[in-house]
């Protein structure tokens, strides 16, 4: 729902869908000032969520459910203030990610949450990370104040209950889970 | 798949037998808006909006609910028009036998990873509220004792259906109306199918809230149907409420 002007602006000079993953990583995070998902696969491979643009001026384009999942065996979150995040896994199709976020009417509220994890079990237990943004918090008097944004995780979950954010059950065809 | 690039809250702006939605986005001065007894507001701005007065002892339903799609320009919830502003009409007293009240919508642009919850904050912050706090702040969805229940309920009621608009619309009222002392702790999810809960559910934030019964379907554009009902007591504190009606929803 958001339109970041800063990827926005940088998009327009670089199409980070063209270059080796690695070479931009500091610098498009900084600039965007959000968290990105970063898979890797068992031959080597690696793919980075900006190289899934659509529109690499829009960075919520990406395209996680085309990504290929055979293979994957570890899946990393970026986060802006440099910190790294990463589950892995010893077979296909246990690793996700997802964004939470809120609609209001008359209001643009942003992401509150960019959670990756990986299921362990037929039980559904699972270890995930959280990267929450900054955001402006107001007091009672209505003054807003900064709260930095933070990595948090790894902590236990199950995907048929997903507690952080009162998620509930993930969607597991639509994530690709199988466990 | 990328993010929904619309979602939306529809409010029914005609009648439950010909429902015309006006479609409240996230741009300013899209708001719902309660008042009673006054029933000619559809031209009235934020700030300006009348009190309404608690009852002098027990519970009341606050009867009449509004749309804006901008400051000054509004109509009443099942108010037999087409039109906002000038135009518009006023409200009907609130009954549930009008139960295509309203619906959130979504594109087909993104892909759910998980069941959409809807509840409602005091802040844009989503902050956590405490159950029967009855401050200024929050009173509104926080709930007391006395009015809403020894469990503090919201005075903010919903109830959700239990399928979405393209498998069938509503076509039938909740079995029970409203009470200010509904609500469950947690999720209420209605079963799925053409199901409304049994029971309406206070939303109060990260405490009480709706869920759908399952994940929708991928790059579809659908909806949700909900009513919204709400009530005032006695031992409300009273302040100027902003809740923030919210669709809580993730993507992948």
């Amino acid at each position: 729902m958001a339109v970041d002007r800063q990827a926005e602006a940088l998009g327009a000079l670089i199409d980070p869908r063209k270059e080796k993953a690695g070479f931009l990583n500091a610098t498009w995070l900084r600039a965007t000032g959000r968290s990105w998902w970063q898979a890797r696969y068992s031959d080597g491979r690696e793919i980075s969520e900006w190289q899934t643009l659509k529109d690499v001026r829009n960075v919520e384009s990406s395209r996680w459910q085309e990504t290929p999942r055979k293979g994957m065996r570890a899946l990393r979150i970026l986060c802006p203030n440099g910190e790294i995040g990463e589950v892995s896994a010893q077979s296909d199709f246990k690793l996700w990610q997802l964004r939470q976020e809120i609609f209001a009417p008359g209001l643009r509220i942003p992401t509150l949450g960019h959670m990756i994890g990986v299921v362990h079990d037929h039980n559904g237990s699972a270890d995930c990370f959280v990267w929450e943004p900054a955001y402006m918090k107001p007091d009672e008097l209505g003054r807003l104040t900064k709260v930095e944004g933070r990595l948090l995780g790894p902590f236990p979950e199950n995907v048929l209950n997903i507690r952080y954010g009162n998620i509930g059950a993930l969607g597991l065809t639509a994530l690709g889970l199988v466990f | 798949m990328p993010n929904f690039t619309t979602i939306s809250l529809d409010c029914n702006r005609q009648t439950n037998a010909s429902p015309n939605y006006l479609v409240l986005t996230g741009a300013a001065g899209n708001e719902i808006r309660w008042s009673d007894p006054d029933l000619t507001l559809k031209q009235v701005a934020s700030a300006s909006w009348p009190n309404v007065v608690r009852p002098v002892a027990g519970t009341a339903a606050v009867r009449y609910t509004w749309m804006f799609d901008a400051d000054a320009t509004g109509t009443g919830f099942i108010s037999n028009t087409t039109a906002t502003g000038a135009s518009g009409g006023d409200p009907a007293v609130f009954i549930d036998t009008n139960y295509l009240w309203a619906k959130w919508s979504w594109d087909a642009v993104g892909t759910f990873a998980s069941a959409p919850i809807t509840t409602a904050y005091m802040t844009t912050a989503h902050g956590a509220i405490t159950r029967g706090n009855n401050a200024a702040g929050d009173a509104i969805l926080s709930g007391n004792t006395t009015d809403t229940g020894a469990t503090q309920r919201s005075f903010l009621k919903a109830n959700v259906f239990g399928r979405v608009t393209t498998a069938g619309a509503p076509a039938a009222q909740p079995a029970n109306d409203p009470v200010v002392t509904d609500g469950a702790t947690g999720a209420a999810t209605p079963s799925a199918g053409a199901n409304w809960l049994t029971n309406y559910q206070g939303l109060q934030g990260d405490n009480d809230w709706c869920q759908f019964p399952s994940t929708p379907a991928a790059t579809t554009a659908d909806s949700w149907h909900i009513i919204f009902a709400m009530f005032a007591g006695a031992n409300e504190t009273p302040a100027v409420f902003v809740p923030v009606l919210s669709l809580k929803y993730t993507w992948q």
